[in-house]
């Protein structure tokens, strides 16, 4: 669009969305500016530029979350659940965005409404279930507990873009000899690769990111997430702000590089089946 | 109502340039046709005048204001979108008086204008619906009647017809002519339909790659044509353009083909012998005469009123229209003779007519 | 075939989901400490919930917390989204900024506005303090820290209802919007009778999917405050949670969890039906 706005009003628009800005990024300043501090300094003034810069901070941060563990487990855990996500999920997807069979009206509703049922409506039963088992601890079990509930949201978002493959080619490749799974694996999935993409980075986030599952299911040192372990330090080291405010860098940084880099994803992802037409 | 002048105008978008030194003078109450191929910026000029795009050199006058650096709202022109741009959420009624609702006219005021303009285009009945109950050609009737009801400075059409069903827009295009007649509000009008251009055009612009080639009064163009584009694209079927050279060796100039055939050319004092250029034949000024020149009839395209003949004659395409049923075949042999009077010569090099 | 294509879905989905949902009402009517064997009780643990002084409490939080995120955050998200539509260039920059608190985790946010805004001793709150402002720290007092935890996960969530609408407003025909200016809409006009009913389907389905995740909401309470002081900013989840795994009354917490979920069912019941609605 290329139009003939006053400018006065292009001004009063950039100066609104600059505070917005502003307002967006300055917890995030304060984090980064204060990670290298010392307790002192931010406590004269949470705003003023660092002495010296204390990179002690981060070597603290690291060792006291034991972040060197603790990452490698959220690392596991966003590669297992994004796997299942994807491998099961984009079958289901192509199942929904091609197939006209009424029971799949039913599997499309059961998957919408599991997605609004609230966390705690299935989590005690599921925990002292998981706990008879002796599944507690343990990353795979907690990965199957993600996939089933990004499962549907994940789904959704692949069908549209299986349902962006023109159908011709389907039916033409079916006229030429291939099976049901031939017809996925060779003709679908090398043309959905992108959605997949974007789910993969959707999902992976949501998975590092979250708490709920993780501090109930991932209780010992040798199980925990990085945002776990990152709560329990924080609730340890009370007063530490400076190696805090480290260990929160360190924590949102591979997300954060992730989505600079691939920003464009992850918006398709975030608006993705949001936006009704 | 109001004159517009186009005056100088360029538009660049980065170092593209989609329009280059344009000038037109719209005269007060005239019916303005702007026409070319897509991508030609007939689009992008009537947007400009509309102030949807900014102007990048030259000036624009509606009236006797400069209006480069008015926003849309102050320039009081109405503008007809090719989609209609009517609102799903309003009614027949609000969306023709939108333009009273954002001004907060009174109420009665407003029922009374919009009635007025609903009687004019026949959508009385039609005033509660909402646009997607209605068709093609109603839709396009609500944004006409938006368009009117504003008795603006100026009428912009873009294309307006361009979503109708062929039938539909033979008839809509004659509603709109005599909307036209009754308002006489100057309007400007872009299409890419050279046929609704002849038929509803006071003057027609004709645009290629951002310049104008010609600007004249539809038989004007058609009968003379300024250069070989604007003769090629005004008309249907179009004017057949044969690459020959000038031969003035006998007694009358004749054009000559490579094959070594000859066509007749007017008299005209700036022909040289030898010489590259473009022999433009109406295929309606060609007649079967059976002491013509030799062709092969390639296939026949019988439209009712008229057939057209598509000959191979000197290793080129020539169409003939003729209007009597005719017994021939695909492969059969036909002799034909060109008017001579109506011929129109081009330079090969420049396109413009000699 | 197609069947066993959505088989693993499926399995999962009712493994972890469905399964433990349906065992979650049949121990609302038990009572049961997690370990050993449940007793049948029938509705004595709503009973207790209704005689329950933080049940309440927690329930009228969550509709604050809903009328807040009803208000605020889809106010803004236009605002800021029809303001985008606007200027055009450099939105794609501007949606990357305004998304960066929602792809930082909860705890991290949380934690960096209790440590360097609302923290007595390092935060600006202590700073503006210094500078004669009577200020506090918000989560310390039972009158603020339900908003307190509000403003943070407010912060966390406008920019995801700007890009949403903005990618709505994209949608919006050209035509329309510029017809609107060449009849004269100054801004508040193009919002009233363009913008905002070009997306109105957007703005309902993010008005009820609000209203659900109003409910659901955990995270930011539970890390910031635990639902104190006294219990003055508790949420039905946080209720639920400390029921189950701290109090281990499992019982009580599925009744907890069975009112969060009829407030999902009520919502999602009216938008089924605004839908169908639409459709005639």
């Amino acid at each position: 669009m290329n139009m003939l706005e006053s400018r006065n009003t292009v001004i009063l628009s950039y100066f609104i969305l600059g505070f917005a800005a502003f307002t967006a990024l300055f917890p995030l300043a304060l984090m980064l500016l204060n990670s290298l501090k010392t307790v002192p300094e931010i406590i004269a003034s949470p705003l003023a530029p660092p002495e010296q810069l204390v990179w002690e901070n981060y070597a603290n941060a690291w060792k006291h979350s034991k972040f060197s563990r603790t990452f490698m487990n959220s690392a596991v855990l966003v590669f297992l659940t994004t796997a299942l996500v994807l491998s099961t999920g984009s079958l289901t997807a192509y199942v929904l965005a091609r197939k006209k069979i009424k029971t799949w009206a039913l599997v499309t509703a059961y998957l919408l409404a599991t997605t609004t049922a609230p966390i705690q409506l299935f989590l005690f039963p599921l925990y002292f279930g998981f706990a008879h088992l002796g599944l507690i601890n343990n990353i795979f079990a907690v990965s199957v507990v993600y996939c089933a509930i990004y499962s549907p949201f994940s789904i959704m978002l692949l069908r549209t873009y299986f349902l962006a493959v023109p159908k011709e080619l389907e039916e033409a490749a079916l006229v030429d000899g291939a099976t049901p799974w031939q017809v996925f694996s060779k003709v679908y999935l090398p043309l959905v690769w992108p959605g997949m993409l974007t789910v993969a980075l959707i999902i992976g986030m949501y998975t590092w990111n979250e708490f709920l599952i993780a501090t109930t299911f991932l209780q010992n040192q040798e199980s925990r997430t990085a945002i776990v372990s990152y709560f329990l330090l924080s609730g340890q080291y009370e007063t530490n702000w400076g190696e805090l405010m480290a260990g929160a860098v360190l924590v949102v940084m591979p997300i954060i590089i992730l989505f600079i880099f691939l920003q464009k994803k992850f918006i398709d992802g975030i608006t993705g089946g949001s936006v009704k037409g | 109502m109001a004159r517009v002048e186009i005056e100088n105008i360029d538009k660049n978008y980065g170092a593209v340039k989609i329009l280059k030194d344009i000038s037109i003078s719209v005269k007060d109450g005239e019916f303005l046709v702007l026409v070319g191929p897509s991508g030609c910026g007939k689009s992008t000029l009537l947007r400009m005048i509309a102030g949807l795009e900014n102007i990048s050199a030259g000036e624009i006058y509606i009236g006797d204001r400069v209006v480069n650096n008015l926003p849309p709202k102050e320039r009081d022109v109405s503008m007809v979108f090719q989609n209609y741009a009517l609102y799903p959420h309003l009614t027949v009624a609000e969306n023709i008086g939108f333009s009273l609702i954002l001004a907060g006219t009174p109420k009665a005021e407003k029922e009374r204008l919009v009635h007025d303009a609903a009687d004019v285009l026949g959508l009385s009945d039609l005033l509660e619906r909402k646009p997607k109950n209605l068709s093609g050609g109603q839709r396009q009737r609500v944004a006409m009647g938006r368009a009117i009801i504003r008795r603006p400075k100026a009428f912009l059409f873009d294309e307006p017809l361009s979503n109708l069903d062929a039938k539909l827009r033979v008839a809509m295009r004659a509603e709109i002519k005599s909307l036209h007649e009754r308002f006489k509000t100057t309007a400007i009008y872009v299409t890419h339909d050279q046929v609704e251009a002849m038929t509803m055009a006071d003057r027609i612009v004709v645009m290629n790659e951002g310049r104008i080639e010609q600007i004249g009064h539809p038989l004007e163009l058609y009968d003379k044509p300024v250069n070989a584009f604007v003769a090629g694209f005004i008309g249907t079927p179009s004017m057949n353009l044969l690459e020959a050279k000038v031969d003035l060796s006998g007694k009358y100039p004749m054009a000559l083909f490579e094959t070594g055939e000859k066509l007749p050319l007017p008299v005209k004092a700036n022909l040289k012998d030898g010489n590259d250029i473009i022999y433009g034949l109406r295929p309606e000024y060609c007649k079967i005469s059976k002491t013509g020149h030799m062709s092969k009839v390639e296939a026949i395209e019988p439209m009712g009123s008229e057939t057209h003949l598509i000959l191979r004659f000197a290793a080129q395409r020539v169409v003939m229209a003729i209007h009597d049923r005719l017994n021939v075949s695909p492969g059969e042999n036909l002799t034909f003779e060109p008017n001579v009077e109506k011929v129109v010569i081009f330079d090969k090099k420049s396109g413009h007519a000699l | 075939m197609y069947r066993l294509f959505i088989l693993p879905t499926m399995i999962i989905n009712i493994a972890v989901i469905s399964i433990p949902a349906i065992l979650t009402i049949i121990l609302a009517f038990y009572r049961w400490d997690g370990i050993s064997d449940p007793v049948f009780i029938g509705l004595e643990n709503f009973e207790r919930l209704w005689n329950d002084r933080i049940f309440w409490k927690a329930l009228r939080n969550n509709l604050i917390w809903t009328a807040l995120f009803l208000t605020f955050p889809i106010i803004i998200g236009l605002v800021v989204a029809s303001l985008l539509l606007t200027v055009r260039r450099g939105s794609t920059f501007f949606q990357i900024i305004y998304l960066f608190p929602l792809v930082i985790s909860a705890v991290i946010s949380a934690r960096v506005w209790q440590g360097m805004i609302y923290n007595p001793q390092s935060g600006i709150v202590a700073l503006l303090e210094r500078y004669g402002l009577d200020l506090y720290d918000p989560l310390s007092r039972t009158a603020t820290a339900l908003y307190g935890v509000a403003v943070v996960d407010l912060w966390h969530w406008w920019g995801f209802m700007a890009v949403i609408f903005f990618a709505a407003l994209r949608q919006v025909p050209q035509e329309q919007i510029e017809a609107a200016r060449l009849e004269g809409a100054t801004y508040f006009q193009m919002m009233r009778w363009v913008l905002i009913p070009g997306i109105m389907p957007t703005i309902t389905l993010m008005m009820i999917m609000t209203v659900i995740w109003s409910f659901l909401v955990f995270d930011f309470v539970y890390v910031m405050t635990q639902g104190g002081p006294a219990s003055s900013s508790e949420v039905l989840s946080t209720m639920a949670y400390r029921r189950a795994f701290y109090e281990l009354k499992v019982g009580n917490a599925a009744a907890i969890a069975i009112v969060i979920s009829l407030f999902g069912l009520v919502a999602t019941f009216f938008y089924l039906r605004l839908q169908r609605g639409e459709g005639e």
